[in-house]
């Protein structure tokens, strides 16, 4: 019963003229899907560029990935933050950094897709690749930060100064 | 010229911190040569140059700059070059936290100087450290558990460093530090210093 007023409702009411939205102050029926918040969709893009730093790191040479395991482990732990702050609904598409909205920092799409851990035709990146990212990536995220809510604007500061460490330690 | 709310807290705690960094590094001097030496001298000279621009926004913002504290109490004995470079650390960290209180106020320019300037002061924390750490100047308190399930929101840093962080165990800022990544050297980032929001 309570199902059938659910759907039949807004018909009767779209047949007479009378949006739903003015019957209800609950989300209207009749739109679309909700936008997400500026904050999810900063989120999402945050969250692609780490993956991608991520993903560049694993592609780095051997001889440069010994030394950039700690940084790694690092990116691995911001990702990880940053995931457990966006909980997509079931049936949403794909999560950030694998297709989603997301994509900034200046490393989508390089070189192997995720999880193939590098192809033929692929030259590894080395320590000045890694650098220059980490430095794009620590000031788009401080670009990103100056209409976010308090709490996620100071996780990304804090993200935003470890990267700058990183470059850091990567020009040692 | 009117301050977000929060703002001047925010503001007043960062020069709090500048001044226990000054003290502290005073300190540390003496217990360093060469390189360390001249490193410690440089980042003195930072801090006061940030400690005299925050004083003078504040002033334009209409209210009075707290005074430094004629003596800190040194969370640790500093009686040789180790000790001394644990407390630039320890102060650095302090620096950065109250940066990060700047993070969150409404102003977004502010908002955005406090953000450069803890990349400054962690990156210099991680050169006395000999280590980055993931999360600088994030109390653990403000780090979630990967994915809880029916959570979502991030605890904000509560209230704004006082400034007597010298006063302060230092456990704050330990978030997965990891094993390696030692900056060797002094490597800088050649980033330019921010400008202060209003200044000319």
């Amino acid at each position: 019963m309570l199902l059938a007023s659910a759907t039949t409702l807004p018909l009767l009411l779209a047949a007479t003229g009378c949006r739903s939205s003015e019957a209800f102050a609950g989300p209207d029926p009749l739109a679309g899907p909700p936008s997400p918040s500026p904050d999810v969709i900063t989120l999402e893009a945050v969250i692609a560029a780490e993956t991608n730093l991520i993903r560049l790191y694993k592609m780095a040479t051997s001889g440069v990935s010994r030394a950039t395991a700690p940084l790694l482990s690092q990116h691995e732990q911001h990702l990880a933050q940053l995931s457990a702050r966006l909980v997509l609904p079931s049936g949403t598409s794909s999560p950030p950094g694998q297709g989603g909205r997301g994509g900034q920092g200046g490393l989508e799409g390089r070189g192997a897709p995720p999880g193939s851990g590098g192809s033929r035709g692929v030259v590894p990146p080395g320590l000045a690749e890694l650098r220059s990212a980490e430095r794009e990536s620590a000031t788009s995220l401080v670009r990103q930060l100056g209409t976010a809510e308090p709490a996620l604007a100071q996780l990304f500061a804090s993200i935003a100064a470890c990267h700058a460490t990183h470059v850091a330690a990567l020009s040692g | 010229m009117g301050a977000a709310p929060g703002a001047l807290s925010a503001l007043q705690a960062v020069l709090a911190a500048e001044d226990a960094a000054i003290f502290g590094y005073g300190v540390a001097g003496a217990h360093l040569a060469g390189s360390r030496l001249t490193a410690a001298e440089q980042d003195w000279t930072g801090h006061n140059r940030a400690r005299d621009a925050l004083a003078g926004l504040i002033s334009r913002l209409g209210a009075v700059p707290v005074a430094a504290q004629a003596f800190y109490r040194l969370p640790f004995g500093v009686h040789d070059a180790a000790s001394a470079a644990a407390l630039a650390a320890y102060l650095e960290d302090g620096v950065t936290r109250a940066y990060l209180g700047l993070v969150a106020v409404s102003d977004p320019s502010l908002r955005g100087y406090g953000a450069l300037a803890m990349q400054g002061s962690a990156e210099r924390a991680a050169f006395w450290r000999g280590s980055t750490e993931a999360f600088p100047g994030l109390p653990a308190s403000a780090l979630l558990p990967a994915r809880p399930a029916g959570q979502s929101g991030l605890p904000a840093v509560q209230g704004h460093d006082p400034g007597g962080q010298l006063k302060q165990p230092a456990v704050a800022t330990r978030n997965g530090r990891p094993a390696g990544a030692r900056p060797a050297g002094r490597p800088r980032s050649g980033r330019p210093a921010p400008k202060w929001p209003g200044a000319s």
